[in-house]
């Protein structure tokens, strides 16, 4: 199998020539780009190809959390991991869905980027292409399509409105899907609603 | 590499199919002999330069020399815009809505109930790029003209201020928002998760135009947000300065 782009954005060389030799052990000849400041990185268009970005913990500033959000939504589909042995700002943590201990042994390490990548069997990461969707998921999936605004999610699910953004990122996130129409679609081929319903949502 | 006035066309062609529609805007047609760039253009009344650009930054992505676009005649950037927005209604989209329904008459019941979906959806989307370019072509092209117009001729009066401040190009390019996202769920929707159909080769037909609408309409949004938009703000900001 081919690895995904990947892009490390780290202002430690050590850290990135580290990454880079151990991601050399998954496979010989990866594309690898290297940066480090945020200015750099250059924008991600939404119908390229996946990209895993690494990101160090010296970027993460208070003054780059826009420019990481942003980032992060120029292509649903690429994935962002952490490379920090602490916590994760809160702003930030939608953003990650991965995080590595620059600590660990080289192994753990390993392990953790096998995983990553999808590279271990049965592994639940995303370029394995498991997109099953939570319970909480689905459920709000399906308020989605039936054409409830975020505030009727939250009311009906007893859920902080916040925390419906969440799902519904995750749910883009994992099925590739952006528009409320083509969830209801998605939602409909799946059995999640039925296609009367779909006909009465108004949307 | 790149291609230049004494590129032939036959070549460039060779080199890119997908370059097609891209002559049909400039009223292009296939038969080209050994005809170069220059040869063509000139036969035409073309302008090379532009027509140069045009290809070229369709053909390599990373190609895109901003300045040189701003330094265009504004009509003729609109003149390939709305040729474009022809291509895409006249001809591609009504190529995509058959295969869609042929698609769906020729597949058994259980699955046909899932082609009606996506030929709903694919009218919602031609709805929004149906509104989206008459938009275009009713209230922001005629509304470009007129200040273009009045800049060139120097005949900048109290009312052009009135309408730049009332009706700035910001307004709408912030909002210029983005129907590609329909198309690329229709994608997703097909490649991912539509039963299979029976009729693989129409399927794959249907999914290889998809996404030549796509990188066309890519091509079409940034020309307009880096280019056209970019050269209306200044032109306001002329008539702006023109006032004070």
């Amino acid at each position: 199998m081919t690895l995904p782009k990947t892009i490390i954005l780290s202002r430690n060389t050590l850290a990135i020539r580290g990454l880079v030799q151990l991601i050399h052990v998954l496979q010989p000849d990866p594309k690898i780009e290297t940066y480090s400041s945020l200015q750099q990185v250059p924008s991600f268009q939404q119908n390229e190809e996946e990209v895993l970005v690494f990101i160090s913990q010296e970027c993460f500033t208070r003054n780059s959390y826009v420019r990481l959000e942003k980032m992060y939504h120029q292509n649903p589909r690429n994935c962002f991991v952490a490379l920090t042995a602490e916590q994760i700002p809160e702003q930030l943590q939608v953003i990650f869905e991965h995080t590595i201990n620059p600590n660990e042994s080289e192994n753990q390490i390993l392990d953790q980027l096998r995983n990553i990548y999808g590279i271990q069997e049965g592994s639940a990461a995303k370029y394995s292409g498991n997109t099953t969707l939570s319970e909480r998921e689905t459920e709000v999936l399906r308020t989605v399509a039936l054409g409830m605004t975020n505030k009727e999610i939250s009311d009906t699910l007893y859920i902080s409105t916040h925390t419906v953004i969440t799902h519904r990122k995750n749910i883009t996130a994992k099925l590739g899907i952006k528009t409320i129409a083509g969830l209801a679609v998605y939602a409909v081929l799946n059995g999640i609603i039925t296609a009367d319903e779909m006909e009465n949502s108004n949307l | 590499m790149e291609f230049t006035i004494h590129s032939k066309l036959a070549d460039i062609i060779h080199r890119n199919y997908l370059l097609l529609p891209v002559l049909n805007r400039f009223d292009i047609q296939l038969g080209f002999g050994d005809r170069t760039v220059e040869q063509l253009c000139m036969e035409k009344g073309i302008h090379t330069d532009f027509f140069l650009v045009m290809i070229n930054s369709f053909h390599d992505h990373d190609y895109f020399p901003q300045e040189r676009l701003l330094s265009f005649p504004l009509e003729l950037i609109l003149e390939y815009t709305r040729k474009s927005h022809r291509f895409y209604l006249d001809f591609k989209v009504p190529q995509i809505e058959n295969m869609i329904q042929q698609l769906s008459e020729s597949a058994d019941a259980p699955l046909r109930k899932h082609f009606i979906l996506i030929e709903k959806f694919f009218a919602q989307y031609k709805a929004e790029l149906i509104e989206h370019i008459q938009e275009e072509e009713n209230n922001i092209y005629p509304y470009i003209t007129t200040i273009d117009k009045a800049v060139n001729r120097g005949t900048i009066t109290p009312q052009h201020v009135v309408l730049i401040e009332k009706n700035p190009i910001k307004t709408y390019a912030d909002r210029h928002d983005n129907v590609e996202d329909k198309l690329y769920d229709l994608k997703n929707l097909i490649i991912k998760y539509l039963p299979p159909s029976q009729n693989n080769t129409l399927s794959n037909s249907l999914l290889v135009e998809l996404f030549r609408l796509e990188r066309d309409l890519n091509d079409h949004a940034r020309m307009e947000d880096k280019v056209l938009f970019p050269m209306v703000q200044k032109i306001e900001n002329q008539i702006r300065k023109n006032v004070l």
